[in-house]
Formats: C-alpha cells, sequence, structure tokens
C-alpha cells in the first residue's frame, strides 16, 4: 500500500490544472468601454470615420483603438460616462440611419486569444441590457395564408373559365366558393384539389347555392405555426446582427414567444426601431383600366399615382433571395429567386399579363413615440405602432415570370437600395401584423 | 409579433449584481476554507487546493469550451458547487478517520477511505447531475443558467475533489510507511475482544 500515483498521472493533473489557469485568466482582463458603429442597410462609406473623429474631438471625449472594416467601425473609450456622451455625439454627426451601439471591446492579450482563450458571456442581469419578449401572432399568420389560397383559388378558377358565385374567408381556417350549379362546382373541385394539399375539400348546398368548403386541418396549421415562429426567429437573428450587439441572443419559448436579449444595449426605443423595422412583401398587378375604385388603392411612385390592384399575387415569404447584380449587359439589376409554389403563382399571374406593371408594395410596421395626458394630467410617452405601405417597385412585365427572374431599367443605386429592401420583407413572416 | 414584455438592466445595476455575486462566492468559499482547515488540518489543505482549482476549471470551462453565459443564478450554482465540492471531501475525510479510529496503519486508511466513499460520492453527484440536467432541458432563462453552472460544477468538482485530493495526499503521505495523519482528531475504538455482546437483530 504505497499509496503513490504514476508519474503520469501526476503530470495529466498538473496540465488540467495549468488550462484550467490559462483559459480563465482572460477574465482578469477587464472590457474597455466601445462603441460600435454601422449603417442599418449598407457598408460604411470612407468618409464616416473622419466624421466621427471630429465630432468627438469635437465633444472633448477622449478615445483610442479605432478598428475599423467594411460593416463597421469600433470605438474605445476611457469609461462608461465618455461612452455614453460619444454615442450621443456621433449619433448627431452621422444622423438617423447609422447604428450606434454600445459595447465592450476585449482587452484579452494576443497570446491568450491565439490559444482560444475568451471571457465568459455574462448574462443581462449582470452586464446590463434589453430583454424583449415578442409574441408572434398566430391567427394573423393563418388568415395571410388563407388569403393568399383564397387569391389562388380565384386565379384558378378564371384560368379555366369556371363560373363562381362568390368566394368568401368564413374563418381562418376555413374558405368557401359558391357555385350556381353541381357541374361548375365538381369541375372545380377536380381542377383546384391537386393545387392544395392542404386544404380539405367538402361539398353542400344551401338555399340552392352549391358551395365547395376548403378547410385547413389542425395538422396543418401547427405546421404553419412552426414555419413561421421559425422564419421570425431567424429574421429576428438577422436584425439583431446589425444592431452590433455583442452576444445576442434570440430563442424560442414556448409555441409562439420568442426572446430577445441584447447584453450591453441600453436604448429600447432603438432596438424597438430597428426589430420591428422587418416588413414583408406584396407582388400586386397594376389595376387595370376603369376597374372599380373598391378594387384598388393608390400610392405614389417616384411622384406620379399608381393605381394597385388589392388582390395580391405574391407574398414575400415566397422570396427566397433578392441580390444586386449586373447583366450580361453591365446593367444594374435585381435579381429575385422565389420557392417552388411561389415560382408557380408568379407565372400564373404574368403569363396572361405581359405588358402590365407588376408592383411590390413594402408594408413595415414602424413605432413612433407619442405624448398624451393621462388621468393625472401628466405627459407621458408611449409607443405606437403603425403600418406603412409604400409602392417599391413598378415594373413593366415583359415575359411570363417563373422562379428566377430580374428587375431591370433601374440605376446602380436604386438595385442597390433595392435588394436589401426586397430581403427584409422575404422571409418576414408576419411580420405586418406587428 | 408583438412585445409582450420589455425590460432594461443598466449597466451599473448589472455591475453591482456581478460584485455582489462574487462577493457571495468569496464569502461562501472564505467560510469553506476556513472550516475545512480547521477540521481537517493538512487534509483540510489538499481539500481546500482542490476548492480553488475547481473555482479555475468551472470558469474555464465556461470561458472557452462552451459558451454558457453567466447569470446571477449561475453565480447561486457556482456557490452550491463549493459545497458539494468539500462535500465529497467530507465523505473521504471521515472515512479515513474512521479506518484510523479503528486502528488501521496510516496507508491503509487512505486507500480504504478513498475507495470506500468513492460510490457514495459517485451516487450523490449523479442524482444531483441527472435533476440538473431536467432543469436544463424543461428550464427557460434563470433556471437554464443555474443548472448550466452546477452540471459543469458536478463534473469538475468530481475530478478536484476525488483525484485532485488524491494526488496531493499522495504527494505528501505516499510510499512511506508508519506515519501519522494530520486529519483533525479521531477517538480511537476501544477494542473490546470477545465480551462485544452483539444487540439483537
Amino acid at each position: 500500500m504505497l499509496n503513490k500515483y504514476p508519474a503520469w498521472k501526476n503530470i495529466l493533473i498538473l496540465i488540467v490544472v495549468i488550462l484550467g489557469f490559462l483559459y480563465s485568466l482572460p477574465n482578469l482582463y477587464p472590457d474597455d468601454p466601445a462603441l460600435q458603429v454601422s449603417h442599418e442597410l449598407t457598408e460604411l462609406s470612407a468618409g464616416d470615420l473622419p466624421t466621427i473623429m471630429s465630432a468627438l474631438e469635437a465633444a472633448e471625449v477622449n478615445f483610442f483603438g479605432e478598428e475599423v472594416d467594411s460593416e463597421s467601425i469600433l470605438i474605445r473609450l476611457n469609461n462608461l460616462d465618455d461612452q455614453l456622451r460619444a454615442k450621443t455625439a456621433i449619433e448627431e454627426a452621422l444622423g438617423d440611419s447609422y447604428i450606434v451601439a454600445l459595447n465592450l471591446a476585449p482587452t484579452t492579450p494576443g497570446w491568450l486569444q491565439a490559444i482560444g482563450a475568451g471571457k465568459m458571456n455574462l448574462g443581462l442581469d449582470l452586464q446590463g441590457g434589453v430583454h424583449f419578449l415578442m409574441e408572434v401572432d398566430m391567427d394573423a399568420a393563418l388568415t395571410r395564408r388563407m388569403e393568399d389560397n383564397l387569391s389562388n383559388v380565384r386565379t384558378i378558377l378564371r384560368e379555366q373559365r369556371i363560373r363562381s358565385r362568390g368566394l368568401n374567408l368564413i374563418s381562418i381556417s376555413h374558405l368557401e366558393v359558391r357555385f350556381a350549379n353541381d357541374d361548375d362546382r365538381s369541375q372545380a373541385r377536380s381542377e383546384l384539389v391537386e393545387g392544395f394539399p392542404d386544404l380539405q375539400f367538402q361539398s353542400r348546398e344551401a338555399e340552392g347555392v352549391f358551395i365547395l368548403d376548403m378547410r385547413m386541418t389542425p395538422a396543418v396549421a401547427l405546421q404553419i405555426q412552426t414555419d413561421t415562429l421559425q422564419a421570425n426567429r431567424t429574421t429576428l437573428l438577422n436584425r439583431v446582427d446589425t444592431l452590433g450587439v455583442s452576444e445576442p441572443t434570440v430563442q424560442q419559448q414556448g409555441s409562439d414567444r420568442i426572446v430577445v436579449e441584447l447584453p450591453g444595449m441600453q436604448d429600447p426605443a432603438q432596438a424597438i426601431r430597428i426589430l420591428q423595422r422587418i416588413a414583408t412583401l406584396e407582388f400586386h398587378l397594376e389595376s387595370e383600366l376603369g376597374a372599380p375604385s373598391l378594387s384598388y388603392e393608390t400610392y405614389l411612385y417616384d411622384g406620379v399615382p399608381v393605381n394597385v390592384d388589392n388582390d395580391v399575387v405574391l407574398q414575400g415569404d415566397r422570396i427566397s433571395n433578392a441580390v444586386y447584380q449586373l447583366d450580361q449587359n453591365s446593367q444594374p439589376s435585381v435579381n429575385l429567386s422565389l420557392d417552388a409554389q411561389g415560382g408557380n403563382q408568379m407565372n400564373r399571374a404574368t403569363r396572361d399579363n405581359v405588358n402590365r406593371r407588376l408592383d411590390i408594395l413594402l408594408i413595415e410596421t414602424k413605432s413612433r413615440t407619442i405624448t398624451t395626458v393621462n388621468e393625472a394630467g401628466e405627459e407621458v410617452e408611449d409607443i405606437e405602432f403603425y403600418e406603412d405601405k409604400e409602392l417599391i417597385m413598378h415594373a413593366t412585365i415583359i415575359q411570363a415570370l417563373g422562379r428566377q427572374f430580374s428587375i431591370t431599367g433601374l440605376t446602380a443605386r436604386e438595385a442597390s437600395d433595392l435588394a436589401p429592401l426586397i430581403r427584409s420583407g422575404s422571409s418576414g413572416g408576419p411580420y405586418d401584423d406587428c | 409579433m408583438t412585445i409582450v414584455e420589455q425590460s432594461v438592466i443598466g449597466p451599473s445595476m448589472g455591475q453591482e449584481n456581478l460584485d455582489q455575486g462574487l462577493l457571495g462566492v468569496q464569502v461562501a468559499a472564505g467560510l469553506v476554507v476556513l472550516f475545512m482547515l480547521f477540521y481537517y488540518r493538512t487534509f483540510g489543505m489538499a481539500a481546500n487546493a482542490a476548492l480553488i482549482m475547481n473555482i479555475l476549471m468551472i470558469v474555464a470551462v465556461m470561458s472557452s469550451i462552451i459558451p454558457a453565459t453567466l447569470t446571477l443564478p449561475g453565480i447561486v450554482g457556482i456557490v452550491l458547487t463549493v459545497g458539494m465540492a468539500v462535500d465529497a471531501n467530507v465523505l473521504i475525510f471521515t472515512r479515513i478517520r474512521e479506518e484510523l479510529s479503528e486502528g488501521a496503519p496510516a496507508q491503509k486508511a487512505i486507500d480504504a477511505g478513498y475507495n470506500r466513499a468513492f460510490t457514495t460520492i459517485i451516487d450523490a453527484n449523479l442524482t444531483t447531475f441527472l435533476v440538473a440536467a431536467v432543469l436544463y432541458t424543461i428550464g427557460t432563462g434563470p433556471v437554464r443558467g443555474f443548472a448550466i453552472t452546477l452540471m459543469i460544477g458536478i463534473i469538475t468538482s468530481m475530478f478536484t475533489a476525488i483525484v485532485g485530493t488524491r494526488a496531493i495526499v499522495n504527494l505528501i503521505y505516499g510510499g512511506k510507511s508508519g506515519k501519522t495523519l494530520s486529519i483533525g482528531s479521531y477517538r480511537m475504538k476501544v477494542k473490546q475482544d470477545g465480551l462485544n455482546i452483539a444487540a439483537g437483530k
């Protein structure tokens, strides 16, 4: 009974102790308060850093260690007070479309970073920051899907020249089509059944009208909920990235909630502005001349009024990507890719409408601070949400479109602005229901 | 999508939470260290070294290996692990004392102490680990922060409290025979050969 460990075991323990010591070492280096400046949509330009530096000098704030890359500028400051003063100064100098995020920059020595050692992430409760719990409006998501279906049914019936006596959305999971006779109904049913695997069909008669009921099954509704939540989470993640927060968390909680935690962020209004900026897109056709005035709405495009038909050709969530490119003639263009169903819908809508105009509406839910007077007679600031619809594209359909098509005839600036706009509204899912 | 809950924690509030949390860890660790020193002497020192090593390892794991986030409940998890780490040592050392009090020689007592306490420690830690794992899976927010540090702490403390202290004890006492152990006071049992009357079963 010697009670001796072999040498290798002692050495192993020693190595573990040394590793433990090394990898916990970075926590002894305190972070520098820092500001991270980025642009909401585009990359930073070369003139931004001098603007920032002169603004800081004017405000008499000491700064050091500025780091510049194409997407953001990082500026280190001596203390938290300087950080706040510098933030105000930079925001005034650069204007609204820039994001100035409070951040903490690590001061871990290079050799520790080289072996992969870093600081422990501190949670919101230890570091400060903004916490949001967001709830996704599932009813709105389902309604949207059904409205989409309604619009598709109408198109198919029109194409097949089947006369209907009206289409109605009865509830969020129930759609009915009325027919004058049984023949029309059975013909419609056979045409529709294939195109809508998500729906259950049922025929009934009431008051001499032949009705075709189309209902969404609970399983499909559940699938839509899952997809919607996932899409929202992805979009939130993308949006949160533009805030320049160092360790954001975007987590699903339960079946319809998402937790967003932004450590270091101190300005909830700014966070809300960015998070809510997410928009949806809708493709519409331009209204035909002489159409009834209830069937369209008028928007301004380049100062010219345009009548946009109310029927949605395609929802933005069918867009899988939108990129700015130069075409073979070196002309700027925006290339769009749709998913399979989106391609079908687009083809159906455009093949009979060549030479008509296709419009894209960007629907953004924005927030504004309103001041109201409460019962006690005090002024209270509150955040109000409103929907803002904007016509962002008005282009002629040259040929029947499919899953891939491009928008040309734009200036380089227009094209490079349009692509991120379309992307921001693409996977937005039910964001218009904020 | 609507915002149903919104809160802001200021940086100074966060710093205060962090400072108080760290103070909590220091006080807890300090008291435990004093107790172990007073109660188990040299063996207590070994346990204390292991305790510090354990805290270092938790920090290291959370900093670099698992990208876990330290929250206030997470600090509570670390404090709990501090207690649990020495708990294993208390089991081992008490066992060694018992062996000694039954007249076992020093070397044999150490070996038997570690071996016999081992299964008890494994059982205790395994059950706690399972509970922490359940908390982590079904819990949200603060609960998860607690569970993750507890799980990491259980694993690292098993290593430091069993392997770590044994290495130190071996370095001090190993390979020499007939030495007395500095493990605090224990009472020798008086042997009453042949005169014992077993209590009826």
